[in-house]
Order: structure tokens, then sequence, then C-alpha cells
């Protein structure tokens, strides 16, 4: 009984530590050499379909996320806010973001990690 | 002899072929772009928060409360009369006609499952709370929840009614409401178009089926490239239904004539927000509440002010005249709207989108004949 709790936390760190070496997703561009490296699920997001993305920051616990997304060539950003929520230690869950429009968007999070300020930017193009 | 015969016939074939991939004029990029206006039809959903969606019980009496003139308070208008089934389902004129003029010009009700929003201005985020709208505007049949409820109670369907929903006599005037929309609803969203010769072509590029996509008339194809380029229609005009049902300004005048001015989407938030009837109230059947998310969420933005929501271009051919003050009497004039667009007009902050594209007579024909490719479904 005890093996298996030991073994079971055993792969649970693994996977994490996994999740931030392999980094399949979307690397995120940080303003600070200091930020922790941060990426998000790589998709190809549906035009003016909601979609959900989830965030991970390597090596933190916990932070304060904000997510906004502009289409820089037109000027705009979305017609909706979006909730951000912590799922587990360093990942973040985003439920229906939706870019209603094809073309470029650009991703804006805002992340505090206890005194520290963070922004990081990514792409995503909309078929 | 025989090998000749056999040569002819290979370069025959290779000369069918080079003929078949020169009748596409499309580019690959452009081809990528195409398939994402299907595939069409959409497989059909039930609407989770009406539970009379897909009841063909509910579909039938949906249809006859649809021509009923008793549901309006004067007893001569029904929904039919503005939303004219022959007619695709408008009137034909330029803004509906009620009790009196109302601001805006009556919409079609096609394919009414690919939105998120409904009317012009998006006041609503159902199809059934849209369906309640008429019900209670002072100008159409200007019923109150009460006076509706006492009329039901009298209803020569009510029995129908109550095989659906239980004892009329025990549900508020509100819950009334609700359902009244909920079975209207039911029938309103079995209004699905069909394949039209666009959708013919874009399956046929899908599968790599070039002699079949080689049918879609050349004039066509050019207004699809104007479409999906230098038009930029496709940046709002997105997707299977030709819309991304949000909301935006194409430089249509908001002044109305008798003064004052159709505030769009800025007054359909706030008529959404002040709805009891929303997918996040307790009306909505749907105990997962999905889509209530958008009304939660929707930002309201001063750049809101003034914008409509982007009609679909699916049997645009039959549904004129345009706009949502149906200031555009036929498809030419939308074009040359779109041509000679006033940019003084686009009040919204700068969506950097819309300018005035100085096409060609011959160009904005081939606009046009791409249009047509998207009502042809008979
Ligand atoms: C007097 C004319 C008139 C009557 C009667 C009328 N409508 Fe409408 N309908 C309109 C107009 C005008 C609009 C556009 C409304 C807006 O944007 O504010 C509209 C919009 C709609 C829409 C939204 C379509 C879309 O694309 O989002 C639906 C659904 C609808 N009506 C259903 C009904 C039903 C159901 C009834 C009967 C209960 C009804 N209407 C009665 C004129 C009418
Ligand atoms: C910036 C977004 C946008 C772009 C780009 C755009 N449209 Fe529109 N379109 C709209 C909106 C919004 C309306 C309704 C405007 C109103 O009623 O005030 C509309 C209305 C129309 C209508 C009238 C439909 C009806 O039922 O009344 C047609 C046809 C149309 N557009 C075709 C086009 C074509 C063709 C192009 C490219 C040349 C184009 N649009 C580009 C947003 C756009």
């Amino acid at each position: 009984m005890k093996t298996l709790c030991i073994s079971g936390a055993v792969a649970l760190s693994a996977s994490m530590a996994l999740a931030c070496s392999d980094q399949s997703g979307l690397v995120l561009t940080a303003n600070d050499e200091a930020a922790p490296v941060a990426f998000v699920t790589d998709i190809t997001p549906p035009a003016s379909v909601p979609f959900d993305v989830t965030l991970t920051l390597c090596g933190t616990a916990s932070a304060e996320v904000t997510f906004d997304a502009i289409m820089p060539a037109h000027q705009h950003g979305m017609n909706y806010a979006v909730d951000v929520r912590q799922v587990t230690e360093g990942t973040f869950h985003m439920e229906n973001i939706v870019f209603h429009m094809p073309g470029l968007w650009e991703l804006q999070f805002d992340v505090k990690i206890d005194e520290a300020r963070y922004s990081y930017r990514g792409e995503m193009m909309v078929p | 002899m025989r090998l000749l015969l056999l040569l002819k016939q290979a370069v025959l074939l290779a000369g069918a072929s080079t003929a078949t991939q020169a009748d596409i004029l499309l580019s690959d990029a452009e081809i990528a772009q195409t398939l994402q206006h299907g595939p069409w039809p959409q497989v059909a959903q039930t609407d989770p928060s009406n539970r009379f969606s897909g009841n063909p019980n509910a579909i039938a009496l949906g249809q006859t409360l649809f021509h009923e003139t008793s549901l309006s308070l004067s007893g001569d208008l029904s929904c039919a009369t503005c939303h004219q089934p022959e007619q695709d389902f408008t009137d034909g004129r330029a803004r509906g006609l009620g009790k009196a003029l109302l601001k805006r010009n009556t919409q079609s009700l096609w394919n009414m499952d690919q939105f998120r929003w409904f009317g012009w201005s998006g006041d609503t985020d159902s199809l059934w709370a849209q369906s309640i709208t008429p019900l209670f505007h002072s100008d159409e049949m200007a019923h109150s929840p009460q006076s509706l409820h006492g009329l039901m109670l009298g209803h020569a369907t009510r029995e129908q009614i109550e095989t659906l929903t239980g004892p009329l006599d025990t549900v508020s005037p509100e819950e009334n409401a609700a359902n009244l929309g909920k079975i209207i609803a039911a029938y309103v969203e079995t209004q699905r178009s069909g394949q039209t010769s666009f959708d013919r072509f874009r399956d046929a590029l899908a599968v790599d089926d070039l002699a079949t996509a080689a049918n879609y008339p050349k004039d066509a194809q050019r207004g699809l490239q104007l479409f999906l380029g230098e038009g930029r229609c496709s940046f709002c005009h997105s997707g299977p239904n030709f819309s991304n049902s949000e909301f935006h300004d194409a430089g249509v005048p908001y002044f109305l004539a008798e003064g004052g001015v159709d505030e769009g989407r800025h007054a359909g938030i706030l008529a959404l927000q002040s709805s009891p009837f929303t997918l996040n109230s307790a009306y909505s059947d749907d105990p997962e509440k999905t889509g209530a998310w958008a009304v939660r969420n929707v930002r309201f933005n001063h750049a809101n002010f003034g914008m409509f929501r982007v009609p679909s271009l699916r049997r645009v051919m039959h549904t004129a005249p345009y706009m949502h003050d149906g200031s555009l009497p036929d498809i030419a004039a939308v074009l040359d709207h779109y041509n000679t667009i006033d940019m003084e007009r686009l009040h919204s902050d700068g969506e950097a989108i819309l300018r005035p594209l100085n096409m060609s007579q011959d160009q904005l024909d081939d606009l046009a004949a791409f249009l047509a490719t998207l009502s042809d479904d008979g």
C-alpha cells in the first residue's frame, strides 16, 4: 500500500518534469530573462469557435495569471473576457477563448509570482 | 496500330487532366481558405437549453403557433406576417412593419443553430429567447407576460401545449413565455438551407476531385478569390455559415430617418444583461449551462456602439433588401457600398479592415456571381 503511494508520487513528478523538459507546446516569449519557461497547448484555433488552452509555468508552484489577446493587424482584441483557473502546480486552464477572425492573434499573459511580475507573448494563426 | 491508339489515348488523357488543372483558378492557399467555408450542411444538433428541441410534436405545434395571429394582442399579427416562409422568412420590406415601423430589417430565419447571438444587435443568446422578444415588443405582438398567460389559458392549442409542458395554470407568466418561445424555436431551428454549387465545389476540392471541381463556373471562382483576398470579406463572413456571429461596423449609417440613432451592439449588450431569459438563467433547460460563458464574459466596449451582427451570406440572393436598416435594395448596391466605402462613416475605434476596394465592374460582377452560388440550393 505504502509503495503504491510512493510510486504514484514519483510518476506524477516525473510527468511534470517531462512536461517542462520536452515542451511539446508553443513556447512563449518572456519580457525578462528571470521569468520561468512557459508554454501553452499548441493548437490551431478555429475561427470564432470557443477553444481551451493550458498554460504551463515550469518550476512554478503557484502564480496569479491574467490572459488577453489582440489582433495586431486590425487593432482589436477579444469580445470576451477569459477566466484563468489554476489546475495543478504550474498549470493553468483557460476556457472559451474566442478568436473571432481568421489571421494572426497575439496571446498576452501577465504573471505574478510572489513579488515578481512577468509578461509573456505568443502567436497563433487562425485559418 | 494498337500502340499508336494507346499513345493517342495517353496524350488525350494527359491533355484532359491539364485542362482540369487549368480549370481551377485557385492557388493552394486559396483552396485551404475555401475549405474553411464548409462542410455544408453542418450536422444538425439539438439545443440543450431547449427541452423541446428536436421533439416532433413541438416542431409541429411550433409551426402552428408561428402562423397564429391570435398570439398578438391586436389579433392580426403573427410571426409569419413578417417572416413569410415563401419569401425566405422575410417580408421584402426595408424595415419590418408591425403596429408601427420597426427600426430594423426583418431577418430571414435560416440556419439559426449556427449563431451565438440573435437579432442584429445580439439582444439574446438563444433562439427561444429571441422568439419571445416579438411577443412582448410594443410595436409587434404587444403582450405582457400576464396577458399572454391569460390568452394561452383559453387558447385552442392549450391541450397540445400542456402535453409538452404540463398544466398551464400552475406555471408563472414568465415560465409560460419561455415555454412558448421554446416550442416556436423547435420549429424555427428546423429551417436549414441545403447544399449549393459552392458547397459541391468545396467538397470536391477537399478530396482533390478536380474534374468535379471544374464544373464550378470561372466567374464564381474569380469572385471567390476576391472574397478571400482583395475584398477581405472572409475576415467577417467566415466559416461554413459565412458569418463569425460577432459584431462589426460595416460603414452603414446608424442614424434613423425619424431622428435618433440605432445603437446596435451597445444596446444589445444592455438588453442581454437585463433579460431574465439567458443561457445563464434558470429558464435554460441545460444543467451544464452550455454556452452561458458568452453572456457571463461578454465585454462591454465603447466600440460596440453602432455595430451589428455579421449576416450569413447563405441564400443571400433571396433576402433583399440588405443591411440592418434595409437601406440597400440589391446585391449590386451592397457591392457598390463596399467598393466606395466612406471611411468617415466608420465610427468604431478603427477596425483596420474595410477600405474602398476600387474594383472594376467585371470584378464586382464576379463577386456577385460567387454570392449567387451560395443561394442556389433550390
Ligand atoms: C412586425 C414584424 C415582425 C414580427 C411580427 C416578428 N418578427 Fe422576428 N424579426 C423582425 C425584425 C425586424 C427582426 C430584427 C430584430 C432586431 O434586430 O432587433 C427580427 C428578428 C428575428 C429573429 C432573429 C434572427 C437572427 O438572425 O438572429 C428571430 C429568431 C425571429 N425574429 C423570430 C420571430 C418569431 C418566432 C416571431 C413570432 C413570435 C417573430 N419573429 C415575429 C420582425 C418581426
Ligand atoms: C468588418 C467586417 C466585414 C467585412 C470585412 C465585410 N462585411 Fe459584409 N457585413 C458585415 C456586417 C457587420 C454587415 C451588416 C451591416 C449593417 O447592417 O450595418 C454586413 C452585411 C453584408 C451584406 C448584406 C447581408 C444582409 O443580409 O443584409 C452582404 C451581402 C455582405 N455584407 C457582403 C460582403 C462582401 C461581399 C464583403 C467583401 C467585399 C464583405 N461583406 C465584407 C461585416 C463585414
